[in-house]
């Protein structure tokens, strides 16, 4: 694959390990190869449109990228991409600043330094109050601290609407399922997702911290009033469905149990509306009274995959 | 000519009848075999019984049970007592069949490869996605990949190998199908794949449903049949190979039987629940001072033993509480090494 230059003003972005292999929808004029295998380093997202170009960093998953993916991807497309998470590969692009993720090799970000490249190191955002600090982190990075403030002030006025909307609702029992038995406690992005919706986690009420232990037996003791998957393994080969196939699982949930729900992998990773979306569209399956009549204020219409779904 | 082979067949279905029926008499006679079926019945009963929460599986019986508890303990906790039960009575009588086949105190049933094989079957298959398609693919895909196995062991090794070419040829293909597995890895689509496949891998009994004890049980009923059929075989075999052919035993045909008994018994269990080690090599060497060094004798109480112990050992995984689960496959391993070490150095000091 040939090496593109960046045009000036573009940074490189590396993560963790490895994922698919991904062609994406090519920007309108600008030629790339194929955006890196080797991403979702923050497990984070930011887009940001600048001086024409276009500027990228953090998580998203190239699977989740094509035509049904979100826009981000496509404004990313001129960005240019590394095949593996190597320091040589990155210096190669010889990037005005690389951003890099949490689970970066510590070898790779050593050595990105000492070849004297700007590196920026991102965390994972838990809480609101990270989500909008990477953001506005990013935007004073990028030099364009007045896009990501409008970012995060819409952001915080969505959100305070539903919040709105969902004050004094009997908050309903949810469980954000991994599969693998385990489950996001509390301390995790979707522990913020969900309780912004208004929904109880059972599993952070359960004691679970962080990415805890969850088996179909303790999930359906638990009684949830919502399942919530991410659709970042449809269509990719995992076993994280495999609880949709269980008998016990399928007889609770025919029988009106509880509510299976997906949302957006690429919703979720993001630092952006997106993440917004997944609080909204939990919110209107929970409480779907307190949002009769008010059209979704999704971010990119059409374009959104948060839907319920039916166990096998 | 039509009567005569139907006599023949006969004949063949009655002895097989006869042998099994002998087999099972000589077993029920034994006061250990009984005490390892009160020993297997009691953990079982323990084993309904524990979980995330005690129940007390007598006590559903009655009608005011609540729904979502009777759903637990019939589709959760049954199919997962029943396949730890099923799957150590595998993993111990096909330990004691290949201990007493190559008489060699050290082997286990992943010798032939088939424990490998049927993780590559499996690991193949859910990374060419068809686990997603159809419930059951994987452990369809761990009994195609245990039995091509065996069908290359059993090609390489050809028709009259004696035991030393058998374990060669077990080997290099079990090294070839581990080569897979670890490419299927190194080349997995994304992480949580990888994850998967490597959580997979460290075998485990939860969130099984009795779908699965209806594919591999049978299965593995045939191998331990095929087994308990060489029992006279392996004993003696354990007098040398020219004795036991002068007593009239087909070393051809006990081979057969123990290789594709050992592969029926071993690789719908390793489909069903993930690589188990140490089971097949510890639960021998734990019975055979109970019973002697006649390996005949060893099979079942082996199978019971095993059965014993991957119920015990599923019971600490549900009680003990970590942030994680922790695999079935960890834990026999964890219980499997020191005594594989205690074995080890145990042989060191006889031999001088």
């Amino acid at each position: 694959m040939p090496v593109q230059r960046p045009r000036s003003g573009t940074c490189a972005w590396s993560g963790w390990f490895g994922i698919a292999n991904r062609r994406l929808p090519r920007g309108g004029g600008d030629s790339i190869g194929a955006l890196p295998c080797r991403d979702a380093g923050s497990g984070n997202r930011f887009s940001h449109h600048a001086d024409g170009g276009c500027i990228a960093l953090g998580g998203g998953e190239p699977r989740e990228s094509g035509p049904g993916g979100v826009g981000f991807w496509r404004k990313a497309s001129c960005v240019p991409a590394i095949r593996r998470e190597s320091a040589e590969g990155i210096y190669q692009l010889e990037p005005d600043l690389v951003i890099l993720g949490p689970w970066s090799s510590r070898l790779t970000v050593d050595l990105l330094e000492r070849l004297g490249l700007n590196v920026a190191r991102m965390r994972s955002a838990v809480t609101w109050q990270d989500v909008f600090g990477q953001v506005r982190g990013v935007g004073e990075l990028l030099h364009a601290q007045s896009e990501a403030e409008l970012l995060v002030e819409g952001m915080i006025g969505r959100l305070d609407e539903i919040r709105n909307r969902t004050d004094g609702c009997d908050p309903k029992r949810a469980v954000f399922y991994i599969g693998r038995g385990s489950t996001y406690g509390s301390g995790t992005r979707q522990d913020t997702v969900m309780q912004s919706a208004g929904l109880l986690n059972v599993a952070a009420e359960a004691g679970v911290k962080g990415v805890g232990k969850l088996s179909v037996e303790e999930l359906l003791l638990l009684r949830p009033d919502m399942i919530v998957f991410s659709s970042y393994h449809r269509d990719t080969p995992t076993l994280s469905r495999e609880i949709l196939n269980h008998p016990a699982f399928r007889k609770a949930a025919v029988s009106g149990r509880m509510e299976l729900i997906e949302l957006a992998a690429q919703d979720l990773l993001a630092l952006d509306h997106g993440l917004v979306d997944c609080v909204e569209h939990l919110a209107r399956t929970a409480y779907p009274e307190r949002f009769a009549h008010i059209p979704f204020a999704k971010s990119a219409p059409g374009e959104r995959i948060n839907r319920s779904i039916e166990p096998r | 000519m039509k009567a005569r082979v139907s006599t023949e067949s006969r004949f063949k279905t009655g002895e097989i009848r006869l042998r099994v029926r002998q087999a099972l008499m000589v077993h029920l006679r034994n006061p250990l075999t009984v005490a390892l079926w009160i020993a297997l019945g009691l953990s079982f009963v323990g084993s309904l019984s524990l979980g995330s929460v005690v129940l007390n599986p007598l006590s559903m019986m009655g009608e005011h049970v609540d729904p979502m508890v009777r759903l637990v303990l019939w589709e959760i906790r049954l199919p997962r007592s029943i396949l730890a039960a099923t799957v150590g009575f595998s993993l111990g009588i096909a330990g004691a069949a290949m201990q007493g086949y190559t008489r060699n105190p050290l082997a286990d049933p992943g010798v032939l490869g088939v424990t490998t094989g049927s993780a590559m079957g499996a690991v193949l298959t859910f990374t060419l996605g068809w686990a997603s398609f159809l419930p059951l693919a994987l452990p369809i895909g761990g009994i195609g990949g245990g039995l091509l196995v065996l069908l290359m062991v059993m090609l390489l090794s050809g028709k009259d190998a004696g035991v030393h070419v058998m374990i060669l040829a077990g080997i290099a293909v079990s090294s070839l199908a581990g080569a897979v597995i670890s490419l299927t890895l190194n080349l997995s689509p994304n992480p949580h794949a990888g994850m998967d496949i490597v959580f997979w891998l460290m075998g485990s009994l939860s969130d099984r449903s009795l779908h699965h004890v209806a594919l591999a049980v049978p299965l593995m009923a045939v191998g331990w049949i095929m087994l308990l059929m060489c029992r006279r075989g392996l004993t003696a075999l354990s007098l040398g190979e020219e004795t036991a052919t002068s007593l009239g035993c087909s070393m051809r045909w006990l081979r057969r039987l123990i290789v594709i008994g050992s592969a029926m018994a071993v690789g719908p269990a390793i489909a069903v629940t993930g690589s188990i080690g140490f089971v097949g090599l510890i639960v021998p060497h734990l019975m055979r001072p109970l019973v002697g060094s006649d390996p005949g004798r060893l099979l079942m109480v082996s199978g019971l033993g095993g059965s014993v112990l991957l119920l015990w050992a599923d019971m600490i995984v549900k009680v003990l509480v970590f942030n994680q689960e922790l695999r079935l496959g960890v834990v026999t391993a964890l219980l499997g090494a020191p005594f594989f070490l205690h074995l080890l150095i145990r042989i060191r000091r006889e031999v001088p």
